[in-house]
């Protein structure tokens, strides 16, 4: 397939570009108008937009103006109930606890569209005029052109609403000082409801106006928060100007890619043209971006400010981690075999949440591109065992070696930038690592598995089904691995916690400057939590290979990073204890199975409960699950001992 | 009916209350200081009553009404303006911008630009970009477009010169006798504020310990200086009269 390559096909494609950059546009100056009036980075702008694009594509028979007014009230709807019932109550949450609430919405809405209409495309309705334009001399879909207009007149709009009215000055108001505001009198929550309305309804306005031109499916719709994120960041969240026309640029950049791709030069790799590249724009405008400038951009974005969730010391971890370890060989040797999957998966869950602790619990970096690093790990470990066939156990360990350096890959701009930005950069690289890396047949196994070899020492294979004690799948001999590299994963982390590098870590997680200040070396702190977070998700990735004996670009993706995040903040992400409560709750861990078994609950719903859990948690118990409970119990002590004092 | 009457106020910002039992009042019209020592739970007390500090115990009625049960925003409404101790401008807004937000007109009303003649000169600039003297004037518009029957101010003259400072007492003078307005200060400078004002509580250790008028307590003031006030009481040689 090769298309020639004249100004004509230029003009035709930057045109298509503009369709594409229109629905950007829209979304993001969304996320312009919810972050400045509440400071919350809406991650689930897109899920949510697609949401209101399936409600219209479900509703195509009863007429187009129908189902758009329908889905204009679903839009307007589903922007003050996030507003109500998640941002409301943690008015006084710091960002993180917004941004993972967030997510959580996330994944809710993702869940519910799969649950409803199938992970498969669906079709939508046109709204505009479907003929072409004659555009100097090429036949143009007018679509694009009236959407991208549309486009630019509703933020010459939302630009002359926060200038002028009343509305926006009150908005802008609250933004600045909220003590202020309420002082004089105005309603703050009915302001943010409107501004949530107004963001919601665009996003899904442009949603649904977009639908037709792109395809209605849930993950390319809940990916496009990337390029969305892109878009906004660039324009320092708060400038339309500078955010709608970086959403143009993105639109146009994609479309010519599409364009080169057709090009009989282009990179071809087994008959089609090298993937990926798309998503990788996105992501290195965003690196380099972000990297060059650095400091400059509003410090509301850059700090991760107090509260994070706390990060006690562990006490009595030796003992735990015995009891622990003998529970777990126990349960191994006597539970069914299906309990004995949902244990494995627990405890690779659990080493994947101890990255996140040591990233985000200890110095407070975000990264959603965690599962990234952990295919990295497992890819790495797949080719080395494969296609180069050496022998055990080289491919685990550089497997592992190549999540320490994919890990200090995103290490380097976290350097420069922090907080919700590093956010939004690693989901970007997540996005782009499976696109382009795992997924790609010239350097990952494109849409099929990459297989792994089991693990072989002294001429005996331990592999999830074939091993020396049992053959009923997991065998008890690959759990006891499992089992071995999550108790050495606890101990590193447990030790990090109370050496000196881990007071260091925390210090730089409270406040870089102060750290700075005291002469810790924050930059090289962060470098070395990077790289020991790499560690623990590689060894997860390796682990993962080893039980599904493959990997996968589907099981590293950047939506599963961010469940992953979330059951890591649901656990605890500031305690060896959390990540271990993090792993118990995992897709297809041990509460997982027991629920689906015990309740008959469809495992179907599994997305949808945990989307709602992350939401629940992060109002209910900033800290986490494990933090909380052993709160409780402590409380519970304290009075205990209060009464028997009396 | 006094217009302010607070009675049995307790109230903090955990469990452990910061000031306990306070009684106070404010007529229409009147000038009533609050004074007292650092911590001795003023800025707490002028929080509590409009309603950005919760209630523990205790009751305040504005015009006889019970205004316990409102939140800070609805208290406004019901008319008492609060010019917090950091002011809680808006930084980013321009001068015409506050005001518009503040009357729900474009300019501010008359009386307002009488007693504030350099807001028409200052129109354009950001709040960012004014001098404190300029930002207190702001804030104090700001509260006065909103036509309060009660104002409460913090701390009015902290980092403001002296002579700054002294123009603002007969501006709330103006506002207390042509509006009618009820206005309660709080002063670190106690002859300052006895210069200018009607009525004073003296607070000390979280309660009321003293009230009266100024001139029941004008014999008293080095008693109660040395007693409640601390050394920044004592007049410095810029504010003797
Ligand atoms: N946000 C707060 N949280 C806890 N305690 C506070 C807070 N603000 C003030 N306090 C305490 O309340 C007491 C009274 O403070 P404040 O009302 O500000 O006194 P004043 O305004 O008279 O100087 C002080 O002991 C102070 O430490
Ligand atoms: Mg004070």
């Amino acid at each position: 397939m090769t298309s020639s390559l004249g100004p004509e096909q230029v003009l035709a494609f930057v045109a298509l570009g503009l369709g594409y950059g229109a629905l950007i546009a829209g979304l993001a100056t969304g996320l312009v108008v919810t972050y400045r009036s509440s400071g919350v980075i809406n991650v689930a702008a897109g899920a949510t937009a697609a949401l209101v694009a399936y409600v219209y594509s479900e509703l195509r028979t009863t007429g187009v103006p129908f189902a758009l007014v329908i889905g204009l009230v679903v839009a307007a709807v589903l922007g003050a109930l996030q507003y109500l019932l998640v941002y409301r109550p943690l008015a006084k949450a710091g960002p993180l606890a917004k941004l993972v609430a967030s997510s959580g919405v996330l994944l809710t809405a993702q869940a519910v569209i799969v649950l409803r209409w199938g992970a498969d495309p669906v079709a939508a309705p046109a709204i505009l005029p479907q003929e072409t334009v004659d555009l100097l001399g090429v036949s143009i879909p007018q679509d694009r052109l009236l959407l991208a207009g549309l486009v630019i007149v509703a933020t010459a709009l939302l630009w002359a609403l926060y200038r002028h009215t009343r509305f926006g000055i009150a908005t802008r108001a609250t933004a600045d000082s909220a003590k202020g505001s309420v002082l004089l009198g105005l309603s703050t929550g009915r302001l943010e409801v409107a501004n949530w309305v107004i963001a919601s309804v665009l996003g899904g306005l442009f949603g649904m106006l977009a639908a037709p031109t792109t395809q209605l499916q849930p993950t390319t719709f809940t990916l496009l928060v990337v390029p969305v994120l892109t878009a906004a960041l660039l324009g320092g969240f708060s400038s339309f100007g500078v955010t709608v026309a970086t959403a143009f640029g993105l639109g146009v950049v994609n479309s010519l890619i599409a364009l080169l791709q057709g090009q009989s030069w282009f990179p071809q790799v087994e008959g089609t043209p090298l993937p990926g590249v798309t998503e990788l724009v996105p992501f290195l405008v965003l690196a380099v971006t972000l990297y060059l400038r650095g400091r400059a951009l509003p410090d509301r974005l850059t700090a991760v400010a107090p509260p994070m969730p706390r990060a006690p010391r562990p006490r009595r971890a030796g003992p735990a981690m015995a009891v622990g370890a003998v529970v777990a060989v126990a349960a191994l040797a006597g539970l069914p075999f299906d309990w004995r999957q949902a244990l494995v998966n627990s405890m690779l869950g659990a080493v994947l949440c101890l990255s996140v602790v040591v990233t985000t619990g200890f110095v407070g970096q975000i990264s959603f591109a965690q599962m990234a690093v952990a295919g990295a790990a497992g890819y790495v470990m797949a080719t080395v065992g494969g296609d180069l066939g050496l022998p055990f156990p080289l491919p685990p360990l550089a497997g592992i070696a190549a999540a320490v350096l994919t890990s200090l890959l995103f290490s380097v701009p976290a350097r420069r930038v922090r907080g919700l930005q590093l956010a939004v950069l690693t989901l970007a690289g997540g996005v782009a690592a499976q696109r382009f890396w795992f997924g790609n047949p010239q350097w990952g196994s494109g849409l099929r598995p990459a297989n792994v070899a089991p693990i072989t020492v002294f001429g005996m294979e331990i592999s999830p089904s074939r091993s020396f004690w049992g053959t009923e799948p997991p065998s008890q001999g690959f759990g006891l691995v499992v089992l071995a590299a999550l108790l050495g994963c606890v101990f590193l982390v447990a030790w990090l916690r109370r050496s000196d590098l881990g007071a260091r870590m925390l210090a730089v997680r409270s406040s870089e400057a102060a750290a700075a200040a005291t002469g810790v070396n924050v930059g090289a702190v962060k470098t070395l939590a990077f790289a020991i977070g790499g560690l623990l998700a590689g060894v997860a990735g390796v682990l993962y290979g080893y039980t599904f004996t493959g990997v996968s670009a589907d099981r590293f993706g950047p939506l599963t990073s961010i469940a992953f995040f979330g059951v890591a903040v649901l656990g605890g992400v500031g305690t060896v204890g959390g990540a271990l409560v993090g792993g118990l709750l995992v897709a297809q861990g041990l509460l997982f199975h027991a629920v689906t078994t015990w309740f008959g609950i469809p495992p179907d719903y599994q997305p949808l409960f945990a989307g709602l859990a992350v939401v629940l948690t992060v109002i209910g118990s900033p800290d986490g699950v494990a933090v909380s409970v052993a709160d409780a119990a402590r409380s519970l002590r304290v009075r205990r001992l209060a009464l028997g004092e009396s | 009916m006094s217009l302010l009457d607070v009675r049995g106020l307790t109230a903090g910002y955990g469990a452990v209350p910061v000031v306990r039992d306070v009684g106070l009042s404010v007529e229409r019209g009147e000038l009533v200081a609050l004074l007292g020592a650092n911590g001795a739970g003023k800025t707490t007390t002028l929080l509590a009553i409009s309603g950005l500090v919760g209630l523990q115990a205790g009751e305040i009625t504005l015009d006889g009404r019970p205004v316990t049960a409102l939140t800070p925003a609805r208290r406004a409404r019901a008319g008492i303006q609060h010019v917090p101790e950091d002011r809680s401008l808006f930084p980013s807004l321009t001068v015409d911008e506050t005001i518009r937000l503040a009357c729900r007109t474009r300019r501010a009303p008359g009386w307002v630009l009488d007693l504030f003649p350099a807001l028409e000169r200052l129109g354009g600039r950001r709040v960012a970009a004014l001098s404190g003297g300029e930002q207190q004037m702001l804030a104090l518009a700001r509260a006065l477009c909103r036509d309060p029957s009660l104002l409460v101010v913090d701390e009015m003259s902290l980092g403001l010169a002296p002579l700054v400072v002294n123009a603002f007492f007969p501006v709330l003078r103006r506002v207390a006798a042509e509006r009618g307005c009820g206005v309660l200060i709080v002063e670190q400078h106690v002859h300052v504020a006895l210069r200018w004002v009607d009525r004073v509580h003296v607070m000390a250790g979280g309660t009321v310990a003293a009230s009266g008028t100024v001139e029941e307590m004008r014999p008293r003031i080095d008693e109660l200086a040395g007693a409640y006030l601390g050394p920044s009481a004592y007049p410095t040689e810029g504010d003797k009269p």
